[in-house]
């Protein structure tokens, strides 16, 4: 199989992926007791508010139309109104918390790849070395397996009541440092430790091998082995971690924007799905759920780019 | 220090080797070789584990919690669900251990109480999860073909939906109150329904694995041979794949516990999790976040209960994949 055929095969089966998704979420949706128009109008609207407003959402339709309408809606980019506040749709809720959530993300990930990483190739380099290594391991592996609860609770104690130097929770912009830190910083400690350990243990294999020993032998300056020719190779299992990072930030985001107090995605698929606004919950699914089947194709294109036995 | 614990397991093995000369027949070859005398996997793999004191004290420390919350009505606590109004966010004391919440709850008894979701929803449905996986893994390796094909893309899909969105919806739609389900079950709904939703959602990791295990133990002689026996399909599956799986198929189940158990306690700060009167970890640390600075006990104590409980799993966890893949061990 070609590179060009396997890209063409892979993101057909994130399409029917993508309609698997949909398709459950939809149905468990709508089969679901309650009625959402009834719950947006309070228990004293008449039947025939009620059931105007469902004809206008198309809600009085089987539930196959309804799911066929919303699929239409979905392949343009609609997707539908909000039953909670009628004054917006769904894509204005979601186009107000997706960047918040990107916004905390990406520094998260930035921090992960900016400490994390070179955190390992230091406990590779100086393997079995108690502070570079075994110490900076140690303190990586608390990192990567202590919840984020106990980390706000320890951080606020600290920084916020008995310091004052931090506010407590709550959202005041992209570009309030008082206000991001300890959020960015407790969202981004475990992709740290995770990122960490993950390169120490690719650069300890490939620092084994042998074309490390020829380059070693030949003179070549020892920074120059490890960050030319060994760093290189741990490209390829690095791009294996991508899947577990998005998973990570995922549930990460519904920890740290729901503790925090930060309107994005993860905050408002709460809300909504407390709220029963069904359109909502749907859409932050699906974008959910799209984020992590895009990075998980875009895996397995790049391992068929750098190694072609996994086109076969 | 690998080099030397791993040369300690094999004089180790050489030793035991040593009492069972008594039980076993030596062969009459005598040639003094280790691998002559019969000592199965698991046993080599028990031999293996037991030498890791991270591990065993993870164990030992899970199974004393696990004992500790089993027993906990016959235990000389506190009430956890009575609360003592003239004692609210008290600190600690000898009457109140650990102190008492915003309430007046026994914050000591009320953390052993809220072990009992977090080893419901985690051991239970690791264990429906599990059993769904391999089966699966099973049946889709074995059988290959449309099967396979079948299974797989299955998998796919469940694999990419976000499992956290999802135990959220099920949560909030068959527990709230207009809920006939949520109704039939009581106070408990939700921890069932939490339980019943981690394991229909957890298995797709699994599932990968045993998959291809069984595609590589399937090619092997030893599935050939018992072909060639007249073993059934089932005895093939039965009696030569499911019993080699076992090992790395536990090392899974034991991580799967404690992301359980973790994603317990994310739903319960999310507000979605078990609720009063059940005490819980996850929601006891939540609601006290909002006391912080009258009495940071509240918070940090179960969270920090919680942390160890997570750590003894993933600790464990570790010590199962040495002892029974030690080839993958980290050097």
């Amino acid at each position: 199989m070609g590179l060009g055929a396997f890209v063409i095969k892979r993101l057909a089966s994130m399409i029917l992926v993508i309609i698997g998704v949909t398709l459950i979420t939809f149905f468990l949706v709508h089969l679901a007791p309650g009625d959402p128009i009834r719950i947006a109008l309070g228990i004293h609207a008449s039947g025939q508010s009620v059931s105007q407003l469902e004809h206008q959402y198309g809600l009085d339709q089987p539930l196959p139309i309804q799911y066929l309408n919303y699929m239409a809606g979905l392949v343009q980019g609609r997707l539908g109104p909000s039953y909670e506040s009628p004054d917006f749709t769904v894509n204005d809720i979601l186009g107000r918390g997706l960047p918040i959530t990107l916004w905390l993300g990406l520094w998260a990930t930035v921090i992960a790849i900016v400490v994390g990483l070179p955190l390992g190739v230091l406990a590779a380099v100086r393997h079995n070395k108690l502070l570079s290594d075994n110490l900076n391991m140690a303190g990586n592996m608390i990192l990567y397996s202590v919840p984020p609860l106990l980390l706000i609770g320890v951080a606020r104690v600290i920084f916020s009541i008995d310091l004052h130097w931090l506010p407590v929770a709550g959202w005041n912009g992209f570009t309030s440092v008082q206000y991001l830190a300890m959020p960015v910083l407790i969202y981004a400690s475990g992709i740290v430790g995770f990122y960490a350990r993950s390169m120490r243990s690719f650069m300890l294999e490939v620092l084994n091998q042998q074309y490390i020993r020829t380059a070693k032998a030949k003179g070549l300056a020892y920074w120059k082995i490890v960050f030319v020719h060994a760093a290189k190779n741990t490209l390829v299992p690095f791009a294996s971690i991508l899947g577990p990072t998005i998973a990570f930030l995922v549930v990460g985001a519904f920890i740290i924007e729901n503790l925090f107090n930060i309107p994005g995605i993860a905050q408002i698929t709460v809300q909504s799905t407390l709220a029963n606004d069904y359109n909502v919950t749907l859409a932050t699914t699906v974008l959910l759920a799209l984020a992590v089947v895009v990075v998980n194709a875009l895996t397995d294109i790049f391992y068929a780019l750098v190694d072609p036995r996994v086109r076969l | 220090m690998a080099d030397e614990s791993r040369l300690g397991a094999v004089s180790r093995v050489g030793t035991s080797v040593g009492t069972l000369e008594t039980a076993v027949p030596r062969p009459s070859d005598d040639s003094g070789d280790v691998l002559a005398v019969p000592l199965s996997p698991m046993r080599q793999a028990f031999i293996r584990f037991r030498r890791n004191r991270l591990a065993v004290a993870s164990l030992i420390f899970l199974l004393a919690l696990l004992v500790l919350t089993c027993i906990a009505q016959w235990l000389p606590l506190i009430d956890p669900t009575v609360p003592d109004p003239a004692n609210t966010d008290a600190w600690p004391s000898a009457q109140h251990l650990l102190g008492t919440d915003g309430n007046g709850h026994d914050l000591f008894s009320a953390m052993i109480y809220g072990l009992r979701p977090a080893f419901v929803v985690g051991i239970v449905g690791a264990v429906v999860t599990t059993i769904l996986g391999v089966s699966m893994g099973l049946a889709a390796g074995f059988l290959g073909g449309w099967v396979d094909a079948l299974l797989s893309r299955f998998t796919d899909l469940m694999f990419a939906f976000p499992a956290l969105v999802l135990a959220l919806l099920c949560e909030e739609l068959f527990t709230n109150s207009n809920s006939p389900v949520g109704n039939a079950l009581g106070d408990q709904a939700r921890v069932i329904v939490m339980t019943v939703v981690f394991a229909l959602l957890g298995w797709p990791a699994l599932m990968r694995f045993v998959r291809g295990l069984t595609l590589q133990y399937k090619e092997m002689q030893f599935v050939e041979a018992a072909r060639a026996l007249g073993l059934s399909n089932w005895g093939i599956v039965l009696r030569h794949l499911l019993p080699n799986t076992w090992g790395l198929v536990l090392v899974q189940a034991t991580f799967t516990v404690g992301g359980f158990i973790y994603t317990e306690i994310v739903l319960s700060l999310l507000g979605l999790g078990v609720q009063v009167p059940t005490p819980d970890l996850g929601y006891l640390a939540n609601q006290a976040l909002a006391d912080l600075e009258i009495n940071w006990v509240e918070t940090v104590a179960p969270s920090a209960l919680l942390t160890l409980l997570i750590v003894a799993f993933a600790f464990l966890g570790d010590g199962l994949r040495d002892a029974f893949d030690p080839q993958t061990r980290e050097s």
